[in-house]
C-alpha cells in the first residue's frame, strides 16, 4: 500500500468551527446587591461618592470619577433622560438581540452616570434629551436583562 | 452573586494547500499522506506548506501505511471546551512509519510508549483529524475502518464519563497514568522512590515536595516497594479496602515500609 502518490483526493480548503468559552463572573460586593435588588424588587441601586457626591449606577464600590470608596446606597428612578443613542445593523456573536436594534445611554433620575441599555423605539422617532422609562421582565435572574428595554416615557 | 455565561466564537480556517490535501485524503480515501522535502528528505505528517528547516515548499506526496510507534502517552483528566471526547482520555504522540514527525491522537487505555499501533478510521468522515477515531493495537488490522457503534465498551465508557473520578478507574495502568494529575504538593518533604509490582505489572513513582514522575518498569533500591494483586491495590487506592494482617501474613501484600505506603496515599488520594 505505501508507495508513491496516486490519484489525489479533493482538497479541503476551509474548516469551519466554533470556539465555546464558558465562564463564571463573580459580581463582587456592589454589583451583587445591585442585581439582587433588580431581580427581587425591580429597583435600580446606585452608590454615592463621599467626595464628589455623584451617584454611580450600576452601583460600584469605587467612584468612577474620584477613585474613592463610595459610602452610601441610593435608590434611583427607572425613568431618565436619553443622552445619546446608536443603531446596530451588523450581526456579530454575543449580541443581546437580532439586529437592527438601538442602544442608548440613559441618565437615570437621581444618578450621575450613564446607564446603557436597549431602546425599543424606531430610531427615527428618538431625540437626544427625550424621557424614557424601563420595562421590567416578569422573570428576572439578576442580570442587565432584568430590564427588557427602555421605551418612550408614558405619562402617568 | 455569580453570572454564568458562555462566549461562542464561530470561525473559518483556511487550511492552505498541504493541510487541505491531507484532510481531503483522510475524508475521501481514509489514508494518511505525508509530504517529503526534496532538499533534506524529511517527511512530514501532517504536512506544513513549507519545510520547517529548508523553507522549501513540500510538494512530493507519500502515502503512509497508517501504522506507527507510540512515542509518548498522556492522560487528559480535565475537560476543556475543545476536548474531542469526555475526559479522562489518553493522548499519544505517534511516529508513523515513513514519517519523521509525530502525530498527536487518541489511544485506548491499553496503549503504552513503544507500542505498535494502527489508525482506525471512522466510517463517516468529514475531513478532520477526527476522521481517525483513534490509534489501536495492530491486531485491529483487518478492521481499519470501523463504525462508531463498534467502539469497544471500555472506550464508550470513557466517552460517557463526565468527570475525572478515581473510583471509575478499573485498571492498574489507569491509576498510574492518573497519578501526576492526582499529585498534591508539599505532602512530603523528602524525595521518595516507590516501586510497585501489581500482579506482575511494574511501575516506578518518584515523588518530592513539588514533583511527581511516573514511569513503567522496575527500579533498584526503592525507598518503598509494594507487591500485591490488582484487586487489593485498586481497593486500597479507592479507599474501599484496607489490607489486613492476614493479607500481609499470607503474602498477598508484600512491602518493606507500610508507613511510606500511607504517605503515598496521603500524597495522591486522601
Amino acid at each position: 500500500m505505501p508507495g508513491r502518490e496516486k490519484e489525489p483526493a479533493l482538497p479541503i480548503k476551509e474548516v469551519r468551527g466554533q470556539v465555546s468559552i464558558p465562564y463564571h463572573w463573580s459580581y463582587g460586593q456592589a454589583l451583587t446587591r445591585f442585581f439582587e435588588e433588580s431581580r427581587d424588587n425591580k429597583r435600580l441601586m446606585g452608590t454615592r461618592c463621599p467626595r464628589c457626591s455623584s451617584v454611580v449606577v450600576p452601583a460600584a464600590r469605587i467612584c468612577t470619577r474620584c477613585y474613592v470608596e463610595t459610602s452610601e446606597w441610593v435608590e434611583v428612578s427607572d425613568h431618565g433622560v436619553l443622552h445619546t443613542f446608536t443603531t446596530v445593523h451588523l450581526p456579530f456573536p454575543g449580541q443581546p438581540t437580532e439586529p437592527p436594534y438601538t442602544y442608548g445611554l440613559i441618565l437615570l433620575d437621581g444618578s450621575h452616570t450613564y446607564f446603557s441599555h436597549l431602546i425599543n423605539e424606531p430610531p427615527e422617532s428618538l431625540t437626544c434629551g427625550m424621557r424614557v422609562e424601563a420595562v421590567w421582565a416578569d422573570e428576572r435572574r439578576g442580570d442587565l436583562f432584568d430590564i427588557l428595554f427602555f421605551r418612550r416615557e408614558t405619562n402617568s | 452573586m455569580i453570572l454564568d455565561g458562555n462566549i461562542t466564537i464561530p470561525y473559518k480556517w483556511t487550511t492552505g494547500p498541504a493541510v487541505g490535501r491531507f484532510l481531503g485524503e483522510l475524508r475521501d480515501k481514509a489514508r494518511i499522506m505525508g509530504a517529503r522535502c526534496e532538499t533534506c528528505d524529511k517527511v512530514y505528517a501532517p504536512p506544513p506548506d513549507v519545510c520547517g528547516e529548508c523553507y522549501r515548499p513540500l510538494d512530493r506526496w507519500v502515502e503512509l501505511s497508517g501504522e506507527g510507534t507510540v512515542v509518548a502517552v498522556s492522560v487528559v483528566a480535565r475537560r476543556m471546551p475543545w476536548s474531542p471526547v469526555e475526559p479522562p482520555y489518553n493522548l499519544a504522540l505517534i511516529k508513523l512509519d515513513g514519517a519523521d514527525t509525530s502525530i498527536l491522537h487518541l489511544v485506548g487505555d491499553e496503549i503504552n510508549s513503544g507500542d505498535r499501533v494502527r489508525a482506525l478510521f471512522n466510517s463517516d468522515r468529514a475531513g478532520s483529524l477526527l476522521d481517525i477515531l483513534r490509534f489501536a493495537k495492530q491486531e485491529y488490522r483487518d478492521a481499519s475502518i470501523v463504525e462508531k457503534s463498534q467502539v469497544s465498551a471500555s472506550e464508550a465508557a470513557v466517552i460517557e464519563r463526565t468527570s475525572f473520578d478515581i473510583s471509575s478507574l478499573t485498571e492498574t495502568r489507569q491509576v498510574f497514568h492518573a497519578l501526576p494529575v492526582l499529585f498534591k504538593k508539599y505532602k512530603t518533604d523528602k524525595q521518595l522512590t516507590y516501586y510497585f509490582s501489581i500482579d506482575g505489572e511494574q511501575w516506578t513513582v518518584e515523588v518530592g515536595p513539588e514533583t511527581c514522575v511516573v514511569r513503567p518498569g522496575k527500579v533498584e533500591n526503592a525507598d518503598c516497594f509494594l507487591k500485591t494483586t490488582r484487586e487489593i491495590f485498586l481497593g486500597t487506592i479507592k479507599g474501599d479496602y484496607t489490607p489486613s494482617l492476614t493479607d500481609i501474613m499470607s503474602g498477598r501484600v508484600k512491602t518493606n515500609n507500610p508507613i511510606l505506603l500511607q504517605t503515598f496515599k496521603n500524597i495522591f488520594v486522601d
